[in-house]
């Protein structure tokens, strides 16, 4: 445990470094943001009948969308990690006396945490600056805000879990770019950080929300403003649950049986 | 023009060596530029109009953007990086070649590959100029052809302006992502319907109005003005002040060794 706290220390200091490069990301964020409010705020006007759900629950997603952005991307995985693995250093991690699992785990939750801490402070000012249909509005009650807390702890650890699956993979077989690409799509666009999930066609979103990637993204985001309440809060809550267990549970177990194969060649 | 047919066969056969890979990317790429274009007719199907215009209306202009933005590409690519070549010195080498300077910079890499968004854009093209309900007379062809014309034109001038930043901070900035990645992605929907304020910085700022927005009116019969359909051109005129901006970027250049 000591040992996952100082690496998540060590990965956060040393990613906070790039403060520069933390404030152009801020602008880009804050400009995408805008255009997007915009966006949806045109097919709002166009027919806002059709709209599946209010106006301010959608310029909240959005904005949380751009604060958290660095932190649910699911390709942004640690490349030096990738490396070992590949030219087989992998080999003097394996030898320290740690879980190699949790040890990977908690070096991405610190370098996931620092981009996000220096970036969305910024963004959330800006968002809850603008006037009122189009920035950051407070979740409408104490309960959904705890109910957002507790799935974005939940989501920020299974996006983890997920992106520990890609290393883990990377043990087995190094994927063609074709199926990454067509993975990685899947991914984002369940995950809804292309468009909303409440958006999509009804058949499409039923798939969408039984799969572990909306619950990196959309659930967290949805129940900030109140779009669940009650059953389906609870219900979600559930959901994302079984599959942070699913997921961090079967990486476990199979990266400990990748290790037990692992050879490394001379060097 | 010769120099450039040259270099484009140098990446062909180079990556020709490689066809199985080529032939992955290539489809790998398609695939990623599907996430927008699924987005788009999701959210049209949901609302059928969006200030005025249909489904078919917006892929028109989806299309021409990504088709321009895929063709910048294949001219200027190279700026993306750039900032390596600042920082380990290879620029001064490129200075003392007898050849010109921009050429080696800009198609220094060149993605082949990327063709394969331009072809499913061209797919999504043919299918909203038979779905719009646009009369192809020749004088909407043309204005059509302009604006691809004139969108690759300023693209390659935004992909200039990213290298030309480069002079002056040595660090690839994810800000000028806004207006590169961000004017193709903004700009596969006209722009008027993010509001007076969004057309006038996108008319004024970087022309991607005059490419899209104001000639996809006249294609679209709502104005009768043959003038909107000639806009295009003068978006592509935004490459001039780049090329300058360029040429002053090279002239305050100092090396910083390696």
């Amino acid at each position: 445990m000591r040992a996952a706290l100082g690496m998540l220390r060590m990965r956060f200091i040393y990613s906070l470094q790039y403060r520069a490069a933390a404030w152009a990301g801020v602008m880009t964020q804050v400009f995408w943001g805008f255009m997007e409010t915009l966006l949806y705020k045109a097919f709002y006007a166009s027919n806002a009948a059709a709209f599946p759900m209010t106006l301010p629950q959608v310029t909240c997603y959005i904005w949380l969308r751009q604060a958290f952005f660095a932190m649910f991307i699911l390709w942004s995985v640690d490349g030096d990690i990738l490396d070992m693995i590949i030219n087989g250093n992998v080999g003097y991690e394996i030898i320290r006396p740690t879980d190699l699992y949790w040890m990977w785990f908690t070096r991405n939750l610190g370098s996931r945490l620092s981009k996000v801490a220096l970036r969305c402070g910024p963004v959330f000012l800006v968002a809850f600056l603008l006037p009122a249909p189009f920035g950051l509005s407070l979740p409408p009650n104490w309960v959904t805000f705890f109910a957002f807390l507790l799935s974005f702890v939940m989501a920020v650890l299974l996006i983890i879990g997920l992106c520990m699956w890609i290393y883990i993979l990377s043990f087995y077989t190094i994927a063609s770019r074709g199926v990454q690409s067509i993975v990685g799509l899947t991914a984002e666009f369940l995950s809804g950080s292309l468009l909303p999930i409440p958006f999509m066609p009804e058949g499409f979103q039923k798939v969408a929300y039984l799969l572990p990637f909306a619950q990196t993204q959309a659930v967290p985001y949805l129940m900030y403003s109140g779009y669940y309440s009650g059953r389906e809060m609870v219900m979600n809550l559930g959901v994302q649950l079984f599959w942070l267990i699913v997921v961090i549970g079967s990486g476990h177990a199979v990266m400990k049986r990748a290790l037990l194969k692992v050879t490394v060649q001379g060097g | 023009m010769k120099l450039y047919y040259r270099m484009f066969l140098m990446h062909l056969r180079s990556q020709m060596e490689y066809k199985a890979s080529f032939f992955m990317m290539s489809i790998g790429i398609m695939i990623t530029s599907l996430g927008d274009l699924l987005a788009i007719s999701f959210l049209m199907m949901r609302f059928h109009t969006v200030k005025g215009f249909t489904l078919p209306q917006i892929l028109l202009c989806y299309s021409v953007m990504v088709l321009s933005y895929t063709f910048a590409e294949l001219i200027g690519r190279g700026f993306d990086h750039f900032q390596q070549v600042l920082k380990n010195g290879d620029f001064d080498r490129i200075m003392l070649r007898p050849v010109r300077i921009m050429p080696q910079v800009f198609l220094a890499r060149m993605n082949l590959e990327r063709i394969s968004k331009a072809v499913l854009a061209g797919v999504v093209l043919i299918y909203a100029m038979s779905r719009s309900g646009v009369v192809w007379t020749m004088d909407r062809i043309l204005v059509l052809i302009l604006m691809i014309l004139g969108g690759t034109l300023m693209f390659t001038g935004l992909f200039i302006l990213h290298a030309v930043v480069c002079f002056f901070t040595l660090e690839g900035l994810e800000v000028m992502n806004i207006l590169t990645d961000g004017s193709r992605s903004y700009g596969e929907y006209p722009v008027s319907i993010y509001g007076k304020e969004m057309l006038k910085f996108y008319t004024y700022v970087i022309p991607v109005a005059l490419i899209q927005y104001y000639p996809l009116l006249y294609i679209l019969g709502r104005t009768g003005d043959f003038r909107f359909g000639l806009l295009p051109l003068f978006g592509a005129l935004f490459l001039v002040p780049c090329f300058f901006l360029w040429k002053f970027g090279v002239r305050r250049y100092k090396s910083n060794g390696s």
